[in-house]
């Protein structure tokens, strides 16, 4: 079992020896180091499938020298493969606006995303083992149907993070992660997810909650509405963050700006005057919130939209300095793509802990009539990050008769069409609830969109 | 033609031999059967973003170890460690034996013998092995080539934007056993995407096109910083779909509703993956999770489509269909599980006549595993595509041209690429690139903005009813299962026809 005193060691250690192997042959360099550990239990029907990780190295590397930027990573422990990497990479070193990396400060190890609870069950799998069991026999109880398939799971997981840049001090930081996320029959869903291990009340709520929540009728489109139709929906505050991060980063990301991909500008009305959001990359008990970003600088709260009106774009140290010549609002992450690992992706601005506000209508009452909350979107990844629009088969939702739930959403039966910047704009309710997803606190919205 | 002759051993296999065996050793003293898989990633890569930023990331490695122990009555557990030192991989197994006592006992656990079990060497040499031979110069060469290629398609008031990620990785595993079981496997993959954005005052277009395949960059790009003259042709093809996409209109719903016939390019074939491939992964169909195949392994849908069906997954096809050993962007010689990779046909005459399978489903249903059984570096092997394909048998269904295909459809459109697909249970969806319109059997100049392209996965394919062209395995990409993700291709004949049916379903943004 690793201590955490020794864990913070030995990430220290291993990004303070590859700075100092480089020191001499480059001008600056930034060394980021994660070693982690996880235990999940998957659902897979009636099977529980245990996977273990331990000790997972990931290094993260880029130098300058010259005006030019290297870039390399590692995975393992050893530090002749890192600065090996970084090395050979330096003659591959770019032309580039970055001209230097963070200034870091001397602080105490930080455990703001850090939960004693989760850290230590890693090292217990028979109790992880345990809830995966219990979230599953409680969506069985609730089921009136014996065949309910199920799929899904928990985890828990720790990490350790040293950054160390040529200029000032190393920064450690620990945190955790715990999940829980369950789907019935391929289609309706729920999830629970934060920095907090899962109790057993937690998933036995969720598993329960999910199953006996769903009504036992199925409607289609033209059963419901009559036929393809814009209605008012609600949008769950999970696909709410999945559209926030998949389309609105690119029109208020200043990368996407300083490329031209994006008009946005500081004072554009972006949405109703009811929404407002704020990112705050430095959140505790977020999985989206760090004392630094991953590229050193501090994680802070940032007032984006206020009552409908951009209020800042989002930058990391590269789009900062060429658009402002100023400084990064905390955003730079290492956002991997498709393939990409974590360490290997290049640094972009990305989002940190969302926050939208409450607003003051129950949030089955958001939309009156015939209409229905939309938990999901299959392929929301695939929706055009240009314009904002998005055309997407539906995952999960439920139909509303002035707010009660009667009917699930046949599965495969239904699509939602619209352009979520229009949809931001034209918002007509935010909910007097919000969740936790885990990486933001959102509220259940109502917006126009197109079913069919 | 790349070939497994001669196959070379992996670097550092003096040193990982003994640490796995030793590792092994060690776990045979505490259970009946273990396996582990070493999985080690050297990468070269660039990406240029659409800022301009250009990144050359001439070396990258990644490697980690899964450890699965198998006790009595079968209990399981998988393991995974960040690399290959014994002391790492002895608190993996002492870690892994931990919760392997809280597993109950599962009779029905076990796992299908592997295949040639004393062949010990797989894989092709890497030419020019960019741990040895700088792949700098390369990289820089193609996003040289790019830059200039965008530049070549700027129009009046109109920017092309392009945006490159090409990487090539030498990729090296070692499985072994407590039976004795020792294989290693090295292989070259080369990949190359470009994304171009037609930019017109406040109007963008994008078009996004890959290029994957086993052995190295030198394929796309040569040493005189030309691209390949087939690569040449269709990235400029694309960016001047970009620029024409700006012009572009959506089709009309009375439109829509008159389709008669549905034509998918090649580049638009992600549906026989994602709604025809991953129901017919055997964990899927066990889980219960599959709409087309029961738990027990017989088919829910029968016929699951027309006569002239035919779906293979394995190494990449020839032209006729016949599978290529060592071709495709998800092929290996070997799995992640030492099983020597064999093509699996899973859909003949429209009827399901087989799984993908692993080591654990291939004992649990009574056959020989697939060598579908793989992992993302260290994760627990579970069962994934490698190159799904549409291969029918000769016939009058299959034309020689899209012309001849076109023949009697009245109003059509042909769907061309994807910006990537999703899966559930029912059905799926997947993203096209453009499309163009189809009247009286004749291809317009009507071009088409991108679409959704949905299927119900139980009927799908019952409006197949001709294809034109040679079978390709083109459709690069990674497959997301878990959160593990793997390169893959689908494919077919370069256009698929589909008449009119519920089953499918064309949309617009907007």
């Amino acid at each position: 079992m690793t201590s955490m005193n020794e864990a913070f060691a030995s990430v220290r250690a291993l990004a303070e020896a590859v700075r100092a192997r480089v020191a001499g042959v480059t001008d600056d360099v930034e060394v980021r180091v994660e070693r982690a550990d996880q235990v999940s239990y998957s659902i897979e029907g009636r099977a529980l499938i245990p996977e273990l990780e331990c000790d997972a190295w990931r290094v993260a590397m880029r130098a300058r020298r010259g005006g030019r930027l290297a870039i390399a990573a590692t995975t393992g422990s050893s530090v002749d493969d890192a600065a090996g990497a970084l090395l050979r990479s330096l003659s591959a070193a770019q032309p580039d606006a970055l001209e230097d990396f963070a200034a870091l400060h001397e602080t105490p190890p930080d455990g703001r995303g850090w939960d004693d609870a989760a850290g230590a069950l890693i090292d217990r799998p028979a109790q992880v083992r345990s809830l995966a069991a219990m979230m599953a026999e409680a969506a069985r109880s609730a089921a009136p149907n014996p065949d309910l398939v199920l799929e899904g799971g928990v985890k828990v997981g720790r990490t350790w993070r040293a950054m160390a840049t040529a200029r000032g001090a190393t920064v450690l930081s620990g945190s955790t992660v715990g999940s829980a996320f369950l789907m019935v029959d391929g289609n309706e869903w729920e999830s629970l997810a934060g920095t907090a291990a899962p109790t057993e009340q937690g998933v036995r709520a969720l598993g329960r909650g999910l199953v006996g929540g769903l009504p036992p009728r199925e409607v289609t489109v033209a059963e419901w509405l009559g036929g393809p139709k814009e209605v008012t929906v609600i949008i769950d505050p999970r696909l709410l963050e999945s559209l926030l991060r998949a389309l609105f980063l690119e029109r208020v990301g200043l990368d996407r700006v300083v490329s031209g991909l994006s008009s946005a500008a500081v004072g554009d009305v972006v949405g109703a005057p009811i929404f407002s959001l704020f990112d705050d990359s430095g959140a505790a008990g977020s999985l989206a919130g760090a004392i630094v970003d991953d590229e050193g600088t501090l994680g802070q709260r940032k007032t984006v939209v206020e009552r409908g009106v951009l209020r800042t774009l989002l930058a990391d140290r590269r789009s900062a300095k060429v658009a402002w010549g100023g400084a990064s609002t905390g955003n730079g992450f290492r956002l991997p793509l498709m393939a990409e690992d974590a360490s290997e992706a290049p640094v972009r601005v990305g989002m940190g802990h969302l926050d939208v506000p409450e607003g003051n209508t129950p949030r089955l009452k958001l939309a009156p009539g015939r209409t229905v909350l939309l938990t999901d979107l299959l392929g929301v990844h695939s929706a055009n990050k240009a314009t904002g629009a998005f055309n997407n088969p539906v995952q999960g939702g439920v139909a509303l008769e002035d707010g009660v739930p009667v009917a699930r959403l046949k599965a495969g039966a239904w699509s939602a069409t619209g352009n979520f910047h229009a949809m931001l704009r034209a918002l007509s309710g935010v909910s007097a609830e919000r969740l936790h997803t885990g990486t933001a606190t959102l509220p259940w919205v109502a917006a126009p969109v197109r079913l069919s | 033609m790349l070939n497994s002759h001669d196959a070379p051993v992996p670097r550092g296999d003096a040193a990982v031999r003994p640490a796995l065996e030793a590792a092994l050793r060690y776990a045979r003293t505490k259970v009946p059967y273990a396996d582990a898989l070493y999985e080690r990633v050297f990468k070269c890569e660039v990406h240029q973003l659409a800022s301009g930023q250009r990144m050359v990331k001439p070396a990258s490695v990644k490697g980690a170890v899964q450890i699965r122990l198998v006790g009595e009555g079968g209990r399981q557990v998988g393991v995974k460690a960040g690399d290959a030192g014994i002391e790492t991989l002895r608190a993996a197994i002492d870690r892994g034996l931990d919760a392997l006592a809280a597993e109950p006992a599962d009779p029905g656990f076990g796992l299908a013998a592997i295949p040639n079990p004393s062949r010990e060497r797989y894989g092709v040499a890497p030419t020019d092995d960019p741990r040895d031979v700088d792949p700098t110069p390369r990289l820089e060469a193609l996003a040289r080539a790019v830059d200039a290629l965008a530049a070549e398609g700027a129009t009046e008031g109109v920017r092309v934007v392009p945006e490159l990620w090409a990487w090539e990785q030498v990729e090296e595993k070692w499985v072994a056993d407590t039976d004795g079981i020792f294989k290693t496997q090295v292989m070259t993959i080369g990949f190359v995407q470009v994304v171009f954005r037609a930019v017109r005052g406040e109007v963008q277009a994008r078009t996004r096109v890959r290029f994957g395949e086993v052995g190295g960059l030198s394929q796309y790009i040569g040493s005189d910083g030309r691209f390949a003259p087939e690569v040449a042709r269709e990235l400029a093809a694309q960016r001047d779909v970009a620029v024409r996409l700006l012009d572009a209109r959506t089709m009309t719903a009375d439109e829509l509703a008159g389709l008669t016939h549905y034509v998918l390019h090649k580049s638009a074939l992600v549906f026989i993956h994602e709604g025809l491939g991953h129901p017919i992964e055997a964990d899927i169909v066990r889980s219960g999770n599959s709409a087309i195949v029961a738990p027990g392994g017989e088919a829910r849908v029968s016929p699951l489509g027309s006569s002239v069906v035919r779906i293979v997954d394995g190494s990449a096809p020839d032209g006729d269909g016949n599978p290529m050993a060592d071709r495709g962007f998800g092929t290996e010689f070997i799995d992640d599980e030492g099983v020597e990779v064999r093509s699996a046909e899973l859909v003949s005459g429209g009827h399901i006549v087989g799984m993908m399978h692993s080591r654990e489903t291939a004992h649990r249903y009574g056959v020989a595993p697939t060598g579908n059984g793989f992992s993302e570096l260290g994760d627990r092997r579970i069962v994934r595509m490698r190159n799904t394909v549409l291969c029918p048998e000769r016939g009058d269904h299959w034309v020689e041209s899209l012309d001849e295909l076109l023949r009697g459809v009245g109003l059509g459109v042909v769907l061309h690429g994807s910006l990537g697909g999703a899966v559930s249970k029912e059905g799926m969806s997947s993203s096209t690139q453009y499309g163009y319109l189809v009247r009286d059997g004749r291809l317009t100049g009507e071009i088409i903005l991108p679409g959704n392209f949905t299927a119900l996965t139980a009927g799908c394919l019952k409006s197949v009813d001709g294809y034109a062209g040679p079978v390709d395995s083109h459709g690069v990409g990674f497959c997301g299962k878990g959160s593990q993700l793997r390169r893959v291709t689908e494919g077919g004949p370069t256009f698929v026809r589909l008449g009119a049916s519920p089953w499918v379903n064309l949309t617009f943004e907007g």
